[in-house]
């Protein structure tokens, strides 16, 4: 099953725990992370075909938005668990085009955690709460790496299809605030740890992608902040 | 509120799913579009020509050189198929064999960098492209159809033929069988422009040309067409002979050479120059002799000449191929018998035969041809048996012992009444009774002295007389009663033969050394010389009673009318007195050849 399914079945799923739970909380956020895919940027530049032009890497999986939403339940005011999930997605590209044609390699990655979460948090302030959160699962990915030339009369343009799944686990911070009587808002900061995997073919996980020295393996370990917003579930 | 919570929620989904990393930016590179095209050169030669003709695997190379931008690759394109090169050194085999016969067009593209350093230059698809067409013509081998004549030019035989117009033409192979020279040779010709050859060995006869049409196969193996020509400038001799001269005459050649004239009883050569004809001495009757022409070519066979032999056979007379030892003529029944070795027949007026009884070889062939009285039955003595045989078809009606035995030897049988046959024998005359086979009287031993001819024996027409002259005389015997003989003359004069005058039973010529005497049996004078001829008085024609006498030492026959004293015909001869008859009015040689007296004498 593609990530384009699991993400609206899994918020639904999230939404009706919230509608049907007490104590609990919903939390819908939005971030941005970094990717390290040191593998992928090897494999990028491995992958710069020696066509005697000089083909660039104008992206190396930069940077990007994610989203996200966990669901708690606190057994007391400072302690709670639930579950988390979240959205990524990042990319690359080599690229070269003059008059007479261009060639383009895209690697587009995207991924959605599954995984549990554990809170605590201690109010600090005035309604300004600041609360540290453990939460680990697992991560699945499609790869999508696709190449065209574009030259008179001839090129081509293909698209190989991957996928991979590995262990990711992230400590993180949060400072949120109740800005109305249980609405809060919040942010977060973290660092997201990933277990390398192969990247495999749909169609044949014996089928693997492979760079200059060996396997190619994704890692989307890197920094993760974001803001979120807290909604008890008996307010829903 | 809940409903408004969960609107937004359900739709931040899209939104979320929307936001979905989107890789972007390009490097575009701006390149100068502006180049100049280089200089492409092929270095070798194999493509020069417009026109590429293939009737075997052939491999065109090529080799190009850039002055400026590399050379991308070549293309080939022949019979819709690309050869493509991913080099400047190349090559592509046409090969008949796969190819079907026809003409193609074939055209190389090479294609070059333009230099500009773009992505479509540096891979390959954008290119300046120099590209050039050839004609192909393939062709497969066949065997052509050439025709061959001749001509007569400047004195030689020249050959010609058709060109051989084909690339896969290897060479003409001609073959000529000279039979004029009885010579063969050969000549080879690798260029196909010469279609003719000049033969100056030819000077006449019989010549054949083998042309052999020599072409490569696909395969390159070669292969030849023969064509065979015959020419034949035939060289008729013609010759012509009367009483006294005898010329040899043919027709001019037209071919450069030296012409020698020769017979067989010489070995000295005329050189004749223009000369088409040459008069000889008439040779007369006799064996056959070999008249040459040898015409000699102006070219040396190595280091010798051969020459082309021209050659006729003649002699004066028919060849009947009738060759006898005795031969008669029956006036009555219009035939000649004939008696030799090895066979006894019977020809008509014109010496054709009507009948013949072949027998094995008769050592002793003896003079003993007889007639029945009734012309039904002829007699002979063959193998020392007397036999009998059917007039009409020479049935063999039966043999016996000849009477004298085994060892003896006839010169003379005159048949006196069917039954009773007067026999020269050995050195005697006998009368024989066939019937019997016994003898009824022998005559005393003739006077002999060395070798015993028939020609010394002679017995009367009529059977009244019988006589034998030699050189030691003459002795003349009467037969009487058919049943004794009485010695009626007798004298010791030299004679080499003698015979009897047919109509004149009494007349005995004697062929005396001093001349040619008449005696009268019956009173034993002599009543007549015929010393105007110094000849043999061979025999008396039954039909026309003319006399036939022969000259050794003057090489003459004469055909003499005894009766009235003229010569009638006058000829030479190159042969024995005694190989001759004359027999209804004909010449007869005992080789075989006849001569009919009237062909002279009108």
């Amino acid at each position: 099953m593609s990530i384009k399914r699991i993400i609206p079945l899994v918020s639904l799923c999230f939404i009706s725990i919230g509608l049907k739970g007490q104590g609990f909380e919903f939390r819908p956020a939005i971030g941005w992370g970094t990717y390290a895919m040191a593998d992928f940027k090897d494999f990028q530049q491995y992958a710069i075909p020696d066509i005697g032009v000089n083909v660039k890497s104008v992206k190396e999986f930069p940077g990007y938005a994610n989203f996200g939403a966990d669901v708690l339940y606190y057994l007391n005011p400072s302690f709670g668990f639930g579950g988390t999930t979240g959205y990524y997605s990042t990319g690359a590209r080599n690229s070269y085009a003059d008059y007479s044609g261009s060639y383009r390699m895209d690697i587009k990655a995207r991924a959605v955690n599954f995984g549990g979460i554990v809170s605590y948090k201690q109010e600090v302030g005035s309604n300004l709460f600041l609360g540290l959160e453990l939460s680990s699962g697992i991560k699945l990915a499609n790869i999508d790496i696709a190449e065209k030339l574009v030259i008179p009369s001839q090129g081509f343009d293909e698209t190989y299809q991957f996928e991979s799944h590995n262990w990711w686990m992230m400590p993180q911070v949060r400072i949120s605030r109740y800005f109305f009587t249980d609405i809060s808002f919040g942010i977060y900061a973290g660092y997201e740890y990933n277990a390398k995997s192969k990247i495999e073919t749909r169609e044949n996980v014996l089928h693997y992608l492979v760079g200059e020295h060996g396997p190619v393996k994704q890692d989307w370990s890197g920094t993760r902040v974001g803001v979120y917003v807290t909604i008890p579930m008996n307010n829903l | 509120m809940k409903k408004l919570v969960f609107s937004i929620l359900i739709g931040l989904i899209p939104l979320i799913y929307s936001c979905t990393y989107s890789t972007g930016g390009e490097n575009f590179v701006d390149v100068d579009q502006n180049t100049t095209p280089p200089q492409v050169q092929n270095l070798t030669l194999d493509l020069n020509q417009d026109t590429l003709v293939v009737y075997q695997k052939t491999r065109y190379n090529f080799h190009f050189v850039s002055d400026k931008q590399p050379i991308l690759g070549v293309v080939i394109t022949l019979n819709n198929q690309d050869f493509v090169y991913d080099t400047v050194v190349g090559s592509i085999d046409i090969d008949p064999k796969v190819i079907p016969e026809g003409v193609y067009s074939m055209a190389m593209k090479v294609y070059t960098h333009t230099g500009t350093g773009s992505l479509a230059d540096k891979t390959g698809t954008e290119a300046y492209l120099f590209q050039k067409t050839w004609v192909v013509i393939v062709e497969h081998p066949r065997a052509p159809d050439l025709k061959v004549t001749s001509s007569i030019e400047n004195g030689f035989l020249r050959f010609h033929w058709d060109k051989f117009d084909s690339p896969f033409f290897y060479s003409y192979r001609l073959f000529i069988d000279n039979s004029g020279i009885g010579a063969s040779y050969d000549h080879e010709f690798t260029d196909s422009n010469i279609t003719s050859f000049v033969d100056s060995f030819y000077v006449g006869g019989k010549i054949r040309l083998q042309l052999f049409a020599k072409y490569r196969d696909l395969d390159g193996n070669i292969k030849a067409t023969e064509f065979d020509y015959t020419y034949d400038y035939p060289l008729e001799m013609h010759i012509q002979e009367n009483p006294d001269s005898l010329t040899v005459s043919w027709p001019s050649q037209p071919f450069q050479s030296k012409a020698f004239f020769s017979t067989s009883q010489s070995i000295d050569k005329t050189a004749m120059g223009a000369d088409t004809s040459i008069t000889l001495p008439a040779p007369g009757m006799g064996r056959t002799i070999d008249y040459q022409l040898e015409f000699q070519p102006v070219k040396k066979w190595r280091d010798f000449y051969l020459t082309y032999y021209q050659m006729k056979r003649y002699t004066l007379g028919v060849d009947d191929g009738q060759s006898f030892t005795e031969v008669v003529y029956d006036p009555s029944i219009h035939s000649f018998f004939v008696k030799s070795a090895d066979y006894l027949r019977r020809l008509d007026a014109h010496l054709e035969v009507i009948a013949s009884y072949d027998h094995s070889y008769d050592y002793k062939d003896n003079h003993s041809l007889a007639i029945s009285k009734n012309h039904q039955t002829v007699y002979a003595v063959i193998a020392q048996q007397r036999r009998k045989f059917s007039m009409t078809l020479l049935n063999d009606l039966g043999g016996m012992p000849n009477g004298f035995g085994d060892n003896a030897t006839f010169r003379v049988v005159k048949n006196l009444n069917d039954t009773i046959f007067l026999v020269g024998h050995n050195s005697n005359f006998s009368l024989l009774n066939i019937l019997s086979n016994r003898v009824i009287t022998t005559t005393d031993p003739l006077r002999t002295s060395g070798s015993i001819a028939y020609y010394q024996f002679a017995v009367s027409s009529d059977g009244h007389y019988a006589a034998f002259a030699n050189e030691l005389g003459v002795s003349v015997y009467e037969v009487v009663n058919d049943r004794q003989f009485v010695l009626q003359y007798e004298n010791s004069n030299a004679y080499y033969s003698c015979l009897f005058n047919p109509r004149e039973p009494n007349e005995l010529v004697l062929n005396a050394q001093d001349g040619i005497h008449v005696m009268d049996c019956s009173t034993g004078q002599i009543t007549r010389n015929l010393n105007q001829f110094v000849a043999n008085p061979i025999n008396f024609d039954p039909v026309t009673n003319n006399l036939l006498l022969v000259s050794n030492s003057q090489k003459k026959i004469y055909v003499y009318d005894y009766e009235n004293n003229v010569v009638k015909l006058t000829l030479n001869h190159r042969a024995s007195a005694w190989d001759f008859r004359l027999l209804n009015n004909t010449i007869l040689f005992d080789a075989g050849y006849h001569l009919a007296v009237s062909d002279y004498v009108h």
